[in-house]
């Protein structure tokens, strides 16, 4: 693996231009699958993240409107020992997701987050906030047809932002 | 006719994660239930948040609230303009006191 590519908090290999699923639930098990796929996960560390995940959206959904969803674990520690820098995975979907959003609306970009701890966290769902809030993003979201153009797409919003 | 002054009341994020998406998604659904203008401008920033000293957010938008990044230790001003200011300032206050539910 280029450590260029590695270097990148969202890594192509991460990003999903059409997700399979329709319920969150898929999305996040369809992502989640692309960091173990990667290596920057394992398979037990998957099954962490899953269900504190999920425990996370029970508590209160990470639809945070303009169509977007940053699903994350309940606690850092939760994926501390599994996870070594914050990894982000990237999912769209055109006939959008129900995430009970804060707004209403259905989810067309799902932003997994696995990270160590709050501050990363903070910075992600930062970030996350300022492409949801562009008022170009409806229109960049529609033009991402490969995970290449999903990682172009971010990386020019935020600059190259290592993790 | 003059303008009501504005209501005002400090308040510390004390909560470990900071005002991350849950408690942001909780603060935003409070202060829609009041007709004020309600509104958080950053005192004092904790360590590892986003934004600076004088930047603010309305309290009523999750988005406007997640962009603050507010980590743990920040303290802000709650700010209201309108007939339910003080009860709207007084609610988003003591949530932000009660470490919205977590520890």
């Amino acid at each position: 693996m280029p450590a260029a590519s590695s270097n990148r908090l969202v890594r192509e290999v991460h990003c999903v231009a059409a997700l399979a699923g329709r319920t969150r639930e898929d999305a996040v098990l369809e992502l989640s699958q692309r960091f173990v796929d990667s290596g920057a996960l394992d398979e037990a560390g998957r099954q962490v993240l899953l269900e504190s995940v999920l425990r996370r959206e029970d508590a209160g959904t990470t639809g945070i409107g303009n169509g977007v969803a940053l699903p994350h674990p309940k606690a850092p520690e939760d994926v501390r020992g599994h996870v070594g820098e914050p990894l982000v995975a990237v999912g769209l979907s055109a006939e959008g997701i129900d995430f009970a959003a804060v707004d209403g609306g259905r989810v067309h970009a799902v932003f997994l987050v696995a990270a160590p701890d709050s501050p990363s966290y903070l910075a992600i769902a930062r970030r996350v906030a300022g492409l949801a809030r562009d008022r170009r993003w409806p229109k960049l979201l529609k033009q991402c047809r490969t995970p290449k153009d999903i990682r172009e797409l971010v990386e020019e919003a935020w600059g190259e932002v290592k993790p | 006719m003059s303008a009501p002054a504005a209501v005002r009341r400090t308040a510390q994020i004390l909560n470990a994660s900071g005002l991350h998406a849950r408690p942001a998604t909780q603060l935003a659904e409070l202060a829609r239930r009041y007709t004020a203008t309600l509104e958080l401008v950053v005192v004092e920033p904790g360590p590892g948040s986003g934004a600076a000293a004088g930047d603010q957010a309305s309290a009523k938008e999750v988005l406007d609230l997640i962009l603050l990044a507010l980590a743990k230790g920040s303290t802000v001003t709650v700010q209201g303009h309108g007939p339910d200011a003080a009860a709207g300032v007084a609610a988003v206050g003591e949530l932000i006191d009660r470490r919205f539910g977590e520890v």
